[in-house]
């Protein structure tokens, strides 16, 4: 949970200060969930780090084309509110189990 | 392989080609009255070849396969005075028809536009997926 919530923070993370994956794949539950968030996560960055590098390519004026540098950069948005998108509605279910009276 | 960002890719390489297409249709009309060339002869107008780029079953992407010279014959207008004229009087103009070369761009300009539009319904799409559930 600390690192969906750094996430809804929207930080863009370098992957030199996030920690080496310590995930492994087994068939516990709870472990999938860890993995499946730990792999979008990483993958959210990546496209992140595109974007970045194509804006810095095309205003340095490297010969990079107008179109993919805007590419690069809807495909790091869509990723990006489609990983909030998931972690908010993990977060609702979760906060509703744990408004169930016992 | 095939998922939501195969439809960008495929739009970014339609327009990437059409860009190349603009780029030689300007080189054209740029040169309608070169008749200097390096390998000799005057300016012979140029097109490029467009190839299919194998991505997923029944999707292709595209890509310029080479750009290559028009071969039909240089039009001979009638200049003693010029100093590329041949011993007859008769300098070799480029092959370019202006009019063509404006329909050219501007199919390259519709093209263009429509793969863009491509890529703006993939954000649509990807933005209406996203909001399942919150109504």
């Amino acid at each position: 949970m600390a690192q969906a919530a750094s996430v809804v923070a929207g930080v863009a993370l370098n992957p030199k200060t996030l920690a080496p994956s310590t995930v492994t794949s087994t068939k516990d539950p709870a472990e999938m969930f860890h993995t499946a968030l730990d792999r979008a996560l990483r993958s959210v960055n990546e496209f992140e780090m595109e974007s970045t590098q194509a804006i810095d390519d095309l205003s340095s004026g490297k010969a990079v084309s107008l179109h993919d540098t805007m590419i690069a950069v809807e495909k790091a948005d869509i990723s990006q509110r489609l990983f909030m998108g998931v972690t908010r509605r993990a977060v609702e279910a979760y906060k509703e189990m744990m408004n169930m009276q016992i | 392989m095939s998922n939501l960002f195969t439809a960008l890719r495929v739009g970014a390489q339609g327009m990437t080609a059409q860009r190349t297409r603009l780029n030689t249709t300007a080189s054209n009309i740029a040169n309608v009255q070169t008749t200097r060339t390096e390998e000799g002869g005057p300016y012979k107008r140029q097109d490029p070849i467009f190839q299919t780029v194998g991505i997923d079953k029944g999707v292709d992407g595209v890509r310029v396969d080479q750009v290559i010279e028009d071969q039909a014959e240089p039009r001979l207008v009638y200049d003693p005075g010029h100093p590329d004229s041949n011993a007859d009087g008769y300098v070799a103009m480029p092959n370019v028809n202006l009019v063509e070369e404006m329909v050219n761009m501007i199919t390259a300009q519709r093209a263009y536009d429509a793969n863009a539009s491509t890529i703006d319904t993939v954000k649509k799409m990807a933005k209406s997926a996203l909001a399942i559930g919150d109504g």
